[in-house]
């Protein structure tokens, strides 16, 4: 990487003009005006080395004629700020909504961090070991708990919930049940059922507990050693386990966990200070009632909070007015090029998600789900089906970015991908995009799924591509990161419009 | 039960019924200089490290690195991160914000925006008040699956002449949904 920067160790007034003929032609040489002298210089302007020293130069930062690098570096950034700051005010940019919104947002953060950073207690002193004993004690079973390890054997007949199979299903395992209690083995049961749970005909040896599947888990967990369960209803059939060996199931040990114990013990203390402060507080958000108090501590008023806040209210009116420059912008065709071929990150989408609990009666979720999805089918996929709001669904409506949706469902996101307007699909896990089905229909050990809550339905209203305007600034990346690379970017693609002059550092002083 | 909610490039009336997640953070402030020009090869390599250690055990489902980096030249920052378990050496961010001052960020290969973009411009990333959540040059997935305890490590670097600056802070934050024995239910959902 190279600096946005005229650096021409050897023979600098050459490779300058070899580089840019057209801003050569351009220029004279710098004036100097007593002992000032003109760093650089464009259309409409020009920066000098006093106001330099004056505006831009940081706490014991300066041109050195010894140090080209560092002189083109600090000239390039300044004039950059320079013309786009200037440019702002001319355009009015610094009464603009758009800023306002920023600079509060920016105010409100900052203020919040200030204020929390001043008057949240150390919890950490005085802090004792029996104090986190005794923490430790009350949490257990909620926060240091482990379930241990087990040995345990699973019938598992695997069937539908359609109401006839679910029927069959329930009668095989009453026969089962029935050559149970006339004393013929669980474990050959199971080897006699096909598919078989688990990976050998139900026997789960050494197994981690929360490795389990939702159902399975909560069943062993009621369950003592020697103990079966009853015939247990899961989504994907109905099942009977048997624990014949735990291990290691109780409350994590206090001293290997001490350090542990302690992070939890300070981040509740503290997440319990700002609910308890924000309450005392009375405000909007958490964020803004701890803006509120730091005004009200007078920290918007202390010098360095105020540098803080008037060179970031410079560099947002700069960026703003970079953006609003569309004169030094690559072509329209060009912009909307890269929309298009985005259009996995830009696509804004407009859902109806029909979404379906399933953390309470699982089988019965799935039943549902099962339904919906038959009737949806017959319907033709239509998304019209959504709309009329069916029975045990929650409807949301919802506008938003693919690469938003990607980030927060991304197993929707990718059912979506390629769904016309108008259609709809369904069933999709919402939370995981990792959720195993495999490993759930066969009650697995070590399946990975978490305990999703929802399954949904989602129907495309609409879909488009934005405009440029509204991705501006995410298409400008790409230039802005390159004006890095030297004055091969960053100089040309200002040239047409400011047609900027950095003057070769050799001449300070002269 | 039929609800209906009209919701505007936001997803949080879905997200609000999510469940808890386990999450553990840990933070390092090492001041650790960038260095000037030290960079000699990829991911930060040539110039400072730092480490963060785990002690839980169970295996990690998702991991974010944040950082706040002192610096007046935001593009001469290349860093990396990498996991004594396994997972590779990761690329951060590298020529990313031109001549920027400073450098804000939440690493979360998670987040649809990448830090080249999000960090592009001068004013975001470039205050605490600025701080942007974005995704890193590589990829943090590649540390989900591995397991805990083990050490982070960042390497920091200054890919050009003239400037440098310091690496105040960076935290890890791992998330190890029902597979971290130790469940320090964060209740916080967003």
């Amino acid at each position: 990487m190279r600096p946005v920067a005229l650096h021409f160790p050897e023979t600098p007034r050459v490779r300058y003009r070899l580089a840019f003929p057209l801003l050569v032609l351009a220029a004279a040489f710098p004036a100097a005006a007593g002992d000032d002298f003109l760093l650089a210089r464009w259309k409409g302007g020009e920066l000098t080395y006093s106001r330099w020293q004056k505006e831009y130069a940081g706490p014991g930062q300066t041109v050195d004629p010894s140090r080209p690098d560092l002189y083109g570096k600090l000239v390039a950034k300044a004039v950059f700020r320079d013309i786009y700051h200037r440019y702002g005010l001319e355009l009015g940019l610094d009464a603009s909504p758009e800023l306002a919104e920023k600079l509060k947002a920016w105010r409100e953060r900052r203020l919040s961090q200030l204020y929390l950073d001043r008057k949240k207690p150390d919890f950490a002193a005085g802090l004792t070991e029996e104090k986190l004993r005794s923490f430790h004690h009350e949490r257990s079973r909620d926060l240091f708990w482990n379930d241990g390890r087990a040995d345990i054997t699973v019938l598992f007949l695997r069937c539908s919930l359609r109401p006839a199979e679910r029927g069959l299903c329930r009668e095989r395992m009453a026969d089962f049940e029935k050559r149970l209690a006339a004393g013929e083995q669980l474990a050959a049961l199971a080897a006699e059922e096909k598919p078989k749970s688990g990976a050998a005909n139900g026997e789960f040896k050494d197994v981690a507990l929360r490795d389990l599947v939702s159902d399975l888990r909560a069943a062993v967990n009621g369950l003592d050693e020697g103990q079966t369960t009853s015939p247990a209803e899961a989504p994907h059939g109905i099942f009977l386990a048997r624990l014949h060996q735990r291990r290691n199931r109780g409350p994590l040990p206090f001293d290997k966990e001490k350090d542990v114990i302690r992070a939890v013990y300070l981040r509740e203390m503290g997440e319990a200070w700002q609910r308890a402060e924000a309450a005392r507080i009375v405000g909007g958000t958490r964020e803004a009632a701890f803006a509120a108090a730091a005004v009200a501590l007078g920290i918007d008023r202390e010098p360095d909070f105020l540098r803080q806040e008037a060179n970031n209210r410079g560099w947002a009116i700069t960026d703003l007015a970079f953006y609003r420059d569309r004169e030094v912008h690559p072509p329209d065709a060009v912009l909307a090029a890269r929309i298009a071929t985005r259009r996995d990150e830009f696509e804004q989408l407009e859902l109806v998600l029909a979404s379906l609990p399933v953390d309470q009666d699982r089988a019965a979720a799935f039943a549902r789900a099962g339904e919906f999805a038959a009737e949806l089918k017959s319907a033709g996929g239509s998304a019209a089906l959504l709309e009329k709001e069916p029975t045990g669904f929650q409807i949301h409506r919802i506008a938003v970015r693919r690469d938003t949706l990607a980030r927060r469902f991304p197993a929707l996101e990718k059912a979506l991908a390629d769904l016309p307007a108008g259609k709809a699909v369904g069933p999709v896990p919402l939370e995981t995009e990792d959720f195993d089905f495999a490993g759930e229909r066969d009650l697995s050990a070590v399946s990975r799924s978490s305990d999703y809550h929802y399954l949904a339905f989602a129907g495309v209203v609409s879909r488009k591509l934005p405009a440029i305007e509204e991705v501006l600034p995410e298409l400008l990346a790409v230039e802005i990161n390159e004006f890095s690379k030297g004055p091969a970017h960053f100089l040309p693609f200002f040239a047409k419009r400011w047609q900027i002059e950095l003057f070769p550092e050799e001449k300070l002083g002269h | 039960m039929t609800k209906k909610i009209l919701v505007l490039a936001s997803l949080a009336a879905i997200a609000l019924a999510l469940p808890a997640s386990a999450v553990v953070t840990r933070t390092s402030t090492p001041a650790t200089p960038t260095g000037d020009d030290n960079c000699t090869g990829a991911n930060g390599a040539g110039g400072g490290t730092d480490n963060i250690a785990f002690t839980e055990t169970g295996t990690i489902s998702d991991a974010n690195i944040a950082v706040e980096v002192a610096h007046t030249w935001r593009s001469d920052i290349q860093m990396g991160v990498s996991y004594s378990v396994g997972g590779g050496n990761i690329a951060l961010i590298d020529d990313v914000g031109a001549g920027n001052d400073n450098l804000f960020v939440t690493f979360d290969s998670d987040n649809g925006t990448t830090c080249a973009t999000a960090c592009a411009a001068a004013a975001p990333c470039s205050t605490a008040g600025n701080a942007v959540t974005c995704s890193p040059s590589g990829t943090l997935n590649t540390f989900d699956g591995q397991t805990s305890p083990g050490t982070w490590t960042i390497a920091i670097c200054d890919d050009s002449s003239a400037i440098s600056g310091t690496l105040n802070t960076w935290s890890v934050t791992l998330d190890g949904t029902g597979q971290l024995p130790v469940e320090l239910m964060s209740f916080s959902i967003e």
